[in-house]
């Protein structure tokens, strides 16, 4: 019991660290829409409610970087706003499947072809589930009163920042929770390891299978993505990969929770029914022609271990284990987003505590008696969008940043190549474990790299990277085996294959 | 067959559909961690490959049937074909001789997929209508299999 109770304990905070700096965008863009835009200006942002919503919802999405958890104050504001029904879904199912770095990591998957078509069977299914949400409930729409504007200056940002405190502290919150619960639940139901082998090409079952479990199931679109390259590395199910993507990253409890609440029950059920099944359908309908070409499938995969339970039953010391194994993995940029977020959750705990009737949201509201001399006021929502423009700009630059170089990443791999290739030889299996996957990792980033800066990204070079990528595979497996003379071997290879990939790459 | 795997699939699956939507817990049983499969056909490094897409090729020519348990010889072909890049790529073969592997192996490909799709009803005589392509492509492979000792010293990792 004490194994599970602490597993439970372990996915549902190592979730709530991944989306942590997802939420946080989350809560700006939604701040962003209300004190900047105003809800004409975020009612025009998605097309006023025309035949051009639902693309619009779709291309807005795509390019706005927040998770199936972030994305939760932002629908939740759009329906104060009083765009449709249909947009709002659409917007609230694309926006948290693809963000610029997660699309260009996929370009790293057996063949880039693959992400162009899944972003595409995207756009289907939001134009599809929209439309059909617009025409079954018409008049979903229901616009609340138009916010006052904010006053000029600095008081704008404080505007932003004061509702995405109040926001946090508000039902979205609970909204969030309840779907990291989900991940919770999933790893009480599911044992350690249970889905290794639940996405096998040759089982036809595999898409639908995912598909249970990728609702209650919650991804970052990184870490979607991670899992798309992992499957495609394995030979697994593309029509697996395609549902756990729409709707692991796609939705979850939370979401499914606040849509009851606002849309009722019937609404929603009759909603998601369809949306189930354009899943399903393009699933089965991809699943064969998109296949990857020349890949062996592995019997198995270690993409959805993070769904299930952390530990096998009977587990001793699972507290101290599942902390060291949060302390180990969390990352510098995760802790920043932890720290904020815990500000803005306080900030907005005592606004809700001792400024319920919003004294200072009319301070905020509050216009000076003349123009500011010699200042330009632009209007809210020229900001509103110069905004939204900056956060697409921020994601691209982090684009170049969460990508360096390649001669930065080849200094990277050779040190980590070293640390694997000893740890491998030196029985020092905690360190090879630890390792692999960031050696992994790198090898993707190498790839999407070359690609930002122009490099031609050949068949030959792909091929190096993907031996070396198989030699990491092969080797984690005899290091949790723990199979002394196979790791050495192998990490001998992995040190082979590095110094090959180099080669390849070099100019 | 078939219908039997994908009940006993859905079987498998089954008691997990349930206790998803029941939301029931089902932690009696220990999963065991599943090994990585290397097929058993498939070869150690690039020049076994070539020596046994001769051999199997051969083998076609010859015509003797395999036994009614073991891999058919086509799909053994095609699938040693499929590996020859990635075997190549395991190696210290440059990027313009690798190319020729890679598009050798493509073409290699096509044709076993051809020689292999059910409107064929005689496998062997519509492979032996390649016999021409299939020699270019067979002595390419062997010219770059040549190098290997050169380009390789230390062969490639599985015969470490």
């Amino acid at each position: 019991m004490e194994s599970l109770f602490w597993g439970a304990v372990l996915r549902f905070v190592q979730a709530l660290i991944q989306a942590t700096p997802t939420i946080l965008v989350g809560l700006i863009v939604a701040g962003v829409f209300r004190r900047l835009l105003g809800h004409a200006g975020t009612r025009r942002l998605f097309g006023e409610n025309t035949w051009r919503t639902l693309p619009q919802a779709w291309a807005v999405g795509m390019l706005l970087p927040v998770c199936s958890l972030g994305v939760i104050p932002v629908v939740r504001e759009m329906r104060r706003a009083g765009v449709s029904g249909g947009a709002i879904l659409a917007f609230g199912l694309t926006a948290p499947l693809f963000n610029p770095i997660s699309v260009l990591y996929g370009l790293t998957l057996a063949d880039p072809i693959v992400i162009i078509t899944f972003s595409f069977c995207s756009l289907m299914i939001v134009t599809v589930v929209g439309i059909a949400w617009d025409k079954l409930f018409p008049h979903t729409a229901a616009a609340e009163l138009e916010p006052p504007t904010v006053g000029f200056g600095a008081k704008r940002m404080l505007a932003v920042a004061v509702f995405s405190a109040r926001e946090l502290a508000g039902p979205s919150s609970l909204y969030i929770a309840a779907g990291l619960l989900g991940v919770a639940i999933l790893s009480l139901i599911l044992p350690a390891g249970y889905l290794q082998t639940a996405a096998e090409h040759d089982d036809p079952w595999a898409p639908l299978f995912m598909t249970a479990v990728a609702v209650p199931a919650y991804a970052t679109p990184m870490a979607a993505m991670v899992q798309l390259a992992s499957m495609f590395q394995h030979g697994n199910s593309v029509g697996a990969a395609f549902a756990l993507l729409v709707l692991g990253a796609g939705a979850n409890i939370g979401l499914v929770v606040w849509m009851i609440r606002m849309y009722g029950l019937r609404r929603s059920a009759a909603w998601f029914a369809l949306l189930i099944a354009v899943v399903v359908g393009l699933a089965y309908g991809v699943d064969k022609p998109l296949y990857p070409h020349g890949v062996e499938p592995a019997g198995h995969t270690h993409a959805f271990d993070i769904y299930c339970a952390p530990f096998q039953p009977g587990t001793s010391g699972a507290f101290s284990l599942a902390w060291r194994m949060l302390s180990e993995k969390i990352a510098p940029h995760e802790i920043v987003a932890l720290i904020v977020t815990g500000l803005f959750l306080m900030a907005g705990i005592a606004l809700a505590r001792w400024d319920r009737g919003g004294r200072l949201e009319r301070w905020l509201e509050r216009r000076p008696e003349k123009q500011p001399r010699g200042d330009i006021v632009l209007p809210g929502p020229v900001l509103g969008g110069i905004a939204l423009v900056g956060l697409i700009g921020v994601s691209v630059l982090g684009c170049y940043i969460y990508y360096p170089p390649p001669s930065e990443i080849f200094e990277e791999m050779g040190i980590i190549n070293v640390e694997v290739a000893s740890a491998a030889s030196s029985r020092n299996w905690d360190t090879a474990l630890y390792w692999i996957p960031i050696y992994d990792d790198w090898t993707r980033k190498l790839q999407v790299s070359m690609f930002l800066r122009g490099e031609q990204l050949t068949p030959y070079r792909r091929a190096k990277a993907n031996v070396l990528r198989d030699k990491l595979e092969l080797l984690e497996h005899e290091v949790e085996d723990q199979e002394v003379d196979e790791a050495r071997q192998l990490g001998i290879a992995v040190n082979r294959a590095f110094l090959r990939i180099k080669a390849a790459y070099s100019p | 067959m078939i219908p039997t795997k994908l009940h006993a699939a859905f079987r498998r699956r089954l008691p997990l559909l349930a206790s998803l939507l029941l939301a029931a817990g089902c932690h009696g049983t220990r999963v065991e961690e599943s090994e990585h499969h290397t097929p058993a056909h498939k070869p150690a490094d690039f020049p076994a490959a070539v020596d046994r897409l001769l051999a199997l090729h051969v083998e076609i020519l010859n015509g003797r049937p395999r036994a009614n348990d073991s891999l058919d010889v086509f799909t053994e072909a095609h699938d040693v074909v499929r590996w020859l890049p990635e075997l190549a790529a395991d190696s210290d073969l440059g990027e313009e001789p690798w190319n020729i592997v890679y598009a050798t192996a493509q073409r290699l490909e096509a044709i076993l997929t051809e020689v292999r799709s059910p409107h064929v009803d005689d496998r062997s005589n519509a492979y032996l209508n390649y016999e021409t392509e299939l020699g270019q492509h067979q002595r390419a492979l062997i010219e770059i299999k040549q190098k290997f000792p050169a380009a390789s010293p230390l062969s490639s990792d599985q015969s470490l």
